[in-house]
């Protein structure tokens, strides 16, 4: 599904604030997989996510998506992208069921009046945070849970092949940390969706991650996946553990 | 008393443009001041030469609603800030209307000649000679019909209940846009531009879509009161925006936190109370020393003055 090939990424090239963000990358994710990109700040995971999205382009080496190149227009026709602010996935001035109204079908909208999908809101009950009692309540009343919910729901109710979350945990509270994980883990093996995921949390990496790559200094350092975790699960926290709070530090 | 009502509901027309393009959208859009004349202008043109009114209007609202388009294409091709887009179309729109009204101003023609004719080969004299709207008495000898617009500022109630019901009419329509799902995303699009693109959606398509819908609303506004109070002058329009946003603000006073119909009742009920503040204040402002044309600094002053209030309640303003 997704092929990244030799890709470098340079921001600013040519200027005294040239600075590389992704040297030489190669990722391949297949249909259906968990992907859970760890590292610590600058390691080049945002960038990596901003080449799958089109926002930057690669100096060297090609970045496909579904077999064809990614173009920042297009890409959204079959992707969603669920980011760390709860406030970026949601319309904070329109009704929970309007927002699902429009996240139904991507595309452009005509001049008729939609209707709620009952699979939005029963995938909305199934996050259990109340957020079906909500339906007529503007979204910038929800709480930053209950709108990162109301976001992935939006995300995925358009049946998307690839759903990108850019740390869309991080600004949430524990409880609201289980719960959307546990909502993102189901859409991953429910509907079949392939999920690229951001996260600074290492418990999350291991817990869900059909494969966790390893990020540091613009290179992908390792990528392992479910069967290994098993197997060398000790040595996989030392690797990741060892690897992020080094570059940390 | 009609008249007042009669032009507040002329004015809530702007007004609506205004909010759509401040509030409704986020793009902050000065280009009203322009687009009102430019409507008002090429409405009168048009009746000059031999256009029944509605035909004029619907050119008129076409032409603001191309200068619309201008700014949505500045402000998303060259990231040019809209205000400072709207600030240059509107300058260039000011030289427009005079070109199109070839004068500074143009009253509306009393006679139809039944035909396309330019001002000159109708009235006999530039438009310059004809500023205070002298009609020859050439025109009855030569069995010319009268210009028929059904709104005039009589203050008779004939006046009223067709401003009335275009007014209502305007704002039915705007309604049921709004609750579409395209005038769904446009709402949405005012908030959060990032979703729409996540929705497979070019978010440059709303910029265009709201600013043409603000300033088709504000050369409605502008055609619409040049035929009632008779000439369209290229000065008409300073200060549109200050003023429909002084009524846009007064709405939402008026309506606090609810939004019933989207908030596009805001501008009318705000259009309404604005003139009738302003015609107390031209009545018994002058007992205290105001001129009408304070008016327009103390409008500066209370926009000015509620943002100020709302931020110093940390309340949300957009503007």
């Amino acid at each position: 599904m997704i092929q990244i090939e030799n890709v470098t990424v340079i921001y600013n090239k040519g200027t005294l604030d040239e600075k590389v963000a992704l040297r030489n990358v190669s990722l391949r994710v297949d249909e259906g997989e968990f992907v859970v990109i760890v590292g610590s700040n600058g390691a080049g995971k945002s960038t990596l996510l901003k080449l799958l999205v089109g926002d930057v382009k690669p100096a060297e080496g090609s970045c496909k998506i579904f077999g064809i190149p990614v173009i920042s227009e297009k890409i959204f026709k079959n992707a969603s992208i669920v980011c760390q602010d709860p406030n970026q996935g949601v319309f904070p001035n329109l009704t929970v069921e309007e927002n699902l109204i429009l996240a139904r079908r991507k595309g452009i909208r005509g001049l008729g009046f939609g209707k709620i999908d009952p699979k939005s809101v029963e995938l909305l009950k199934s996050t259990e945070m109340g957020l079906e009692e909500t339906l007529k309540r503007k979204a910038a009343k929800l709480s930053g849970g209950q709108k990162q919910a109301l976001a992935i729901v939006m995300a995925v109710s358009s049946n998307p092949k690839l759903l990108l979350l850019d740390e869309h945990t991080a600004a949430l509270d524990p409880k609201s940390t289980e719960k959307i994980m546990e909502l993102t883990q189901r859409i991953n093996k429910e509907l079949g969706t392939t999920i690229v995921m951001i996260t600074h949390d290492m418990t999350i990496a291991e817990q869900f991650g059909s494969s966790v790559i390893v990020m540091e200094d613009g290179r992908i350092c390792t990528k392992i996946d479910k069967s290994q975790q098993k197997v060398m699960a000790s040595q996989l926290k030392a690797m990741i553990r060892s690897t992020v709070f080094t570059t940390t530090t | 008393m009609i008249p007042i009502i009669e032009q507040g509901l002329l004015l809530s027309l702007a007004a609506m443009g205004v909010y759509i393009s401040f509030r409704l959208i986020d793009l902050p859009d000065l280009t009203p001041d322009g687009s009102y004349v430019l409507g008002g202008a090429v409405a009168v043109v048009l009746l000059h030469s031999g256009h029944g009114w509605v035909f004029s209007t619907v050119i008129a609202v076409l032409a603001a609603g191309a200068a619309g388009a201008v700014v949505a294409f500045i402000t998303t091709r060259f990231k040019i800030n809209s205000l400072l887009a709207s600030i240059m179309v509107m300058t260039g729109l000011y030289s427009l209307s005079i070109r199109v009204m070839n004068a500074p101003n143009l009253p509306v023609p009393k006679f139809d000649t039944g035909k396309i004719m330019n001002y000159e080969q109708i009235v006999g004299k530039t438009p310059l000679d004809d500023l205070l709207g002298d009609v020859p008495a050439s025109f009855e000898a030569s069995g010319l019909k009268a210009v028929k617009i059904p709104f005039t500022n009589l203050g008779d109630g004939h006046d009223l209940l067709i401003i009335s019901a275009i007014v209502l009419a305007s704002i039915v329509i705007l309604s049921l846009f709004l609750k579409t799902e395209f005038g769904t995303m446009l709402r949405g699009y005012g908030r959060n531009r990032f979703a729409v693109k996540v929705l497979g959606v070019n978010p440059d398509l709303f910029a265009y879509v709201g600013l043409i819908m603000g300033n088709v609303f504000a050369g409605f506004s502008g055609a619409l009161f040049s035929m009632y109070s008779g000439f369209a002058d290229v000065n008409m329009g300073i200060g549109t925006v200050v003023v429909c946003l002084a009524a846009v603000i007064l709405g939402e006073i008026v309506f606090g936190s609810r939004q019933p119909i989207y908030g596009a009742i805001f501008p009318i009920v705000g259009a309404l109370l604005y003139q009738f503040l302003l015609t107390f204040a031209m009545k018994y402002g002058y007992r205290i020393g105001f001129k009408p044309s304070d008016m327009k600094l103390l409008t500066a002053l209370f926009v000015v003055a509620v943002i100020a209030a709302r931020r110093f309640k940390k309340s949300e303003v957009t503007v």
